[in-house]
């Protein structure tokens, strides 16, 4: 596979959250403002990153029948490494995520990441894949919570867009706003690729 | 059955080596955490104290720690504030008040004067529902503090309550829309706080630890506890010498 190809599949054409629903925990629970994507999509390329690289590299001497508890622990090794830093470097930023930081190694994009490619790609390919994923998974993050803080609290990276008179609709940024936003997003993906599909004659 | 032997111990071998690279970090990033929590902590004192002091003289006050006991055996800590080390009166109580809201504790740093009236408050802590219990910490744009806190602001921190449980109160305080539970659990955490402030007051314990606002980090309640008994029995026999 290309290096271009391989870079940008994971922004649309397989995007993490949109295309292959991985992460949505994750994707729903903190996308109320542009600041927390843009932190927790940071977190998790580091995280994707770092563990696809060590996945990758230590394919050769990793035993098949307990691959799955090494990636866990590679990736939960990491995964620490980016809560202690924040806690220590970016107070601000990990209060507000809180308990999504550690949940990273839940998050199924990683793990998937571990077992669906770099297992079985090479450390380049890999670190390639996991950069792309990340960025992916930043922008599907970005997306929802654009809209979401916009339309329920009227800011944008928490500056006031509509002066401070503004009321929202609040349910935007509680829970049934994330599940609201996804869909309409998703709705949208998949309304563009038929509308596509059927003007190239019924092929993707 | 050896294969299964070999698997534990790569396992085991693997994890040990996960454990010592976060050890490792670890030590890089702790003493920033430590230094970020006593950094936060003072600050919020020096903000909960503004007001009661004159500005100048906020980083010279002196903060006497001491400790309440909130259930049989379990010892939180407060401060009780000077102007000066001269000074006989203390100026100020500051204590954290912990108080279970809608969806988790909420931590409340407050500062009375010495006849319990609320100077300032500072929502330090919470899990609320963002939008309804988190707009206690939602600065207005615009404004220089959370409006929520300037309600306290005056009242009598014994006896704050949510207007709608006592509407004919002086020292009533409006809910948050949506979220009264939050607004009485900080309400009712405020008054059993300084209830126990107020005990420990009056009881006159012997003050264990004095220094200014960066000394003070350390708290070791045994020590405390040894040290207070000390000076009690100390005092004792002045008292019976003096007999």
């Amino acid at each position: 596979m290309d290096f271009k190809k391989n870079f940008t599949k994971g922004f649309f054409k397989d995007n993490p959250v949109f295309v292959l629903g991985l992460g949505l925990c994750a994707t729903l629970a903190v996308t109320t403002n542009m600041i927390n994507a843009l932190g927790m999509g940071a977190a998790t390329t580091f995280v994707l990153i770092g563990s696809s690289v060590l996945v990758s590299a230590l394919k050769k001497v990793t035993p098949n029948d307990i691959r799955i508890p090494i990636f866990v622990v590679m990736i939960a090794t990491f995964v620490t490494i980016v809560d202690l830093s924040m806690k220590a470097w970016f107070p601000a930023l990990s209060s507000s995520l809180g308990i999504f930081i550690p949940l990273i190694v839940v998050n199924c994009i990683i793990l998937g990441r571990a077992e669906a490619y770099a297992f079985k790609n090479s450390i380049w390919n890999s670190a390639v894949d996991a950069l792309g994923m990340g960025i992916g998974f930043t922008i599907a993050l970005s997306l929802m919570s654009g809209f979401r803080e916009i339309i329920g609290s009227g800011t944008f990276f928490g500056f006031p867009l509509f002066g401070s008179g503004y009321k929202g609709p609040l349910m935007m940024i509680l829970p049934p706003g994330g599940f609201l936003m996804l869909g309409l997003i998703l709705a949208f993906i998949n309304w563009n690729s038929l509308r596509k599909s059927n003007k190239n004659g019924g092929v993707k | 059955m050896g294969n299964m032997f070999k698997l534990a111990a790569i396992l085991f071998m693997v994890g040990g080596i996960a454990a010592g690279s976060l050890a490792f970090f670890n030590s890089f990033t702790k003493p920033a955490i430590e230094k970020l929590k006593t950094e936060t902590e003072t600050k919020a004192r020096e903000y909960v104290l503004e007001g009661l002091v004159p500005e100048q003289n906020i980083k010279s006050v002196i903060y006497e720690k001491d400790s309440l006991e909130i259930q049989k055996g379990s010892y939180e800590y407060f401060y009780k504030v000077k102007e000066n080390e001269t000074a006989s009166n203390y100026i100020a109580y500051i204590f954290l008040a912990k108080g279970s809201g809608f969806s988790g504790v909420v931590e409340t740093m407050v500062c009375t004067d010495s006849q319990f009236k609320i100077n300032r408050i500072k929502v330090l802590k919470h899990t609320e529902t963002p939008g309804l219990g988190a707009e206690a910490q939602t600065i207005k744009y615009g404004d220089k503090e959370p409006f929520f806190e300037t309600w306290f602001k005056g009242k009598n921190s014994l006896k704050v309550v949510v207007e709608k449980d006592d509407s004919g109160s002086q020292d009533k305080v409006q809910s948050l829309t949506g979220a009264t539970i939050t607004t009485r659990a900080i309400c009712k955490s405020i008054n059993a706080y300084t209830e126990l402030v107020k005990k420990n007051i009056e009881n006159s314990v012997p003050v264990v630890y004095i220094g200014s606002a960066d000394t003070v980090v350390s708290y070791d309640h045994e020590k405390a506890m040894a040290q207070q008994d000390s000076i009690r029995k100390a005092n004792a026999q002045v008292t019976e010498g003096g007999k």
